[in-house]
């Protein structure tokens, strides 16, 4: 409950000073290629596009009218770099764009602008990935506004708050430019460096015939979840990486605030004593600390939780395995997840990769494997839930 | 204020004997809490205080 009261905190400090209140510090996303707004709609399955840069808009109805006119504006996969959709009409938009694609057949000469579409919209579940962004989403990632939170849903509301006379789609870039002004998150480049490595692989297979031509794998389904997950933890952390975001944290429980203590007898462990019980500390959990409270910039020490567990109505967390700047007994220390390996993530993909490629392999053969488990983040089960 | 953002407040107040008026007052004064509620809306305004402008 503590988490709603402090998001009404900033509520309330936006509705007093009539200027958004900063969830983040920093940008949520990379800084997007070459930006495009888009809006689309689906009219008795027709496709409608109106596309635009700061320089030009222009808006076609028809699957193959609106192939051709991404084309014009620079969807391709042979390009170096993608190019970034932004739009306000998220829902609708990836519906048109879907449609689009659905409508392109043998002899169509913008098969290079499809190829560039799929990617985007393969990619549009991932968090923040700067293939097609959700302006409205990003702009509720970054900043709350001092109204109650259904209204930000309205993107006439946020161009007010956000001073964007320009309700057309140059607006939209507008909105694009304050949700990610001053400098990306830190954590967000393993998912930039994946964004990138898609974007080849996807060349590729265009090139080689491989793409949404022809039927998707398991293989390839697979490995899609397996990166949604990992992209979702990534960006979960990257996230922790802003002071302002730790500092919510902690009423989430995403982030331990505690007084440090020695243990006896482990010379790299200590115990973290903390008044509020709601944390999200787990056993094994690799984490990194902060001495001090949860806004000082770099992490000085990283550890592993041992245990945790309730003792005289406070909670006590053994953190094992300290290395860094151990704190001094007594000292106040913030505690959260560290992030995850994005050279393992990787790695784990690859040997899926592998068994499923291997005839003989658990996967490939069917055979029962022995259980394993992993939590599935809460975004990818409400984005498998989600109609839209 | 908005009256929805009012009304919004009021529901998450339910119950925690603070009323939004009150609290907009603390807030403003930023006087100490006396109650986890009002404790954690402070951080938030404070956490606002601190935040980047966009």
């Amino acid at each position: 409950m503590t988490s709603a009261w402090f998001d009404l905190g900033l509520r309330l400090h936006a509705a007093h000073t009539r200027v958004p209140a900063a969830r983040l510090a920093g940008a949520p996303i990379v800084t997007p290629h070459d930006p495009v707004a888009v809006r689309g709609s689906l009219s008795k399955g027709e496709p409608t596009l109106t596309i635009a840069t700061r320089d030009r808009n222009d808006s076609v109805t028809g699957a193959a009218e609106g192939l051709a006119l991404l084309a014009t504006f620079g969807f391709s996969i042979t390009r170096p770099d993608p190019v970034t959709v932004v739009t306000d009409q998220h829902a609708p938009t990836i519906r048109a764009l879907q449609a689009v694609v659905a409508g392109w057949s043998e002899g169509n000469p913008h098969a290079e602008a499809a190829a560039h579409v799929v990617w985007t919209l393969n990619r549009s579940d991932f968090p923040h990935a700067p293939a097609l962004v959700d302006v409205l989403g990003l702009c509720r990632t970054r900043y709350a506004l001092g109204i109650a939170p259904e209204g930000e849903r309205d993107a006439a509301v946020w161009r007010d708050w956000l001073d964007v006379p320009d309700d057309g789609l140059t607006g939209v870039l507008d909105l694009l430019d304050r949700a990610t002004s001053g400098d990306p998150l830190d954590g967000l480049q393993p998912l930039a460096e994946d964004d990138a490595y898609t974007w080849a692989r996807a060349a590729t297979d265009y090139t080689e015939g491989r793409d949404w031509r022809s039927p998707e794998s398991i293989a390839r389904a697979a490995l899609g979840l397996r990166s949604l997950c990992d992209a979702t933890d990534l960006h979960a952390t990257a996230l922790l990486g802003d002071p302002l975001h730790r500092r919510a944290a902690v009423h989430s429980g995403h982030v331990t605030v505690g007084t440090s203590t020695a243990v006896e007898g482990r010379r790299k462990g200590l115990t973290l004593t903390s008044e509020r019980l709601g944390s999200r500390l787990r056993a094994g959990e690799a984490v990194q600390g902060r001495v001090g409270g949860p806004m000082p910039t770099e992490p000085v020490f990283t550890g592993t939780v041992r245990e945790s567990g309730v003792e005289d109505g406070r909670l006590v967390v053994l953190i094992d395995g300290v290395t860094g700047a151990a704190p001094g007994a007594g000292e106040t220390i913030s505690v959260h997840q560290a992030p995850p390996n994005a050279h393992a993530q990787r790695r784990g993909r690859g040997s899926i990769g592998r068994l499923y490629a291997t005839r003989r392999s658990w996967l490939a053969t069917g055979r029962a494997p022995k259980a394993t488990r992993r939590e599935v983040p809460l975004d990818v089960l409400v984005a498998a839930a989600d109609t839209d | 204020m908005d009256p929805k953002l009012t009304a919004y407040a009021t529901v998450l107040l339910t119950g925690t004997g603070t009323s939004v008026t009150e609290l907009q007052a603390l807030t403003r004064a930023e006087q100490e809490p006396d109650s986890a509620a009002a404790a954690a809306v402070l951080d938030g305004w404070r956490s606002a205080q601190e935040g980047e402008q966009p």
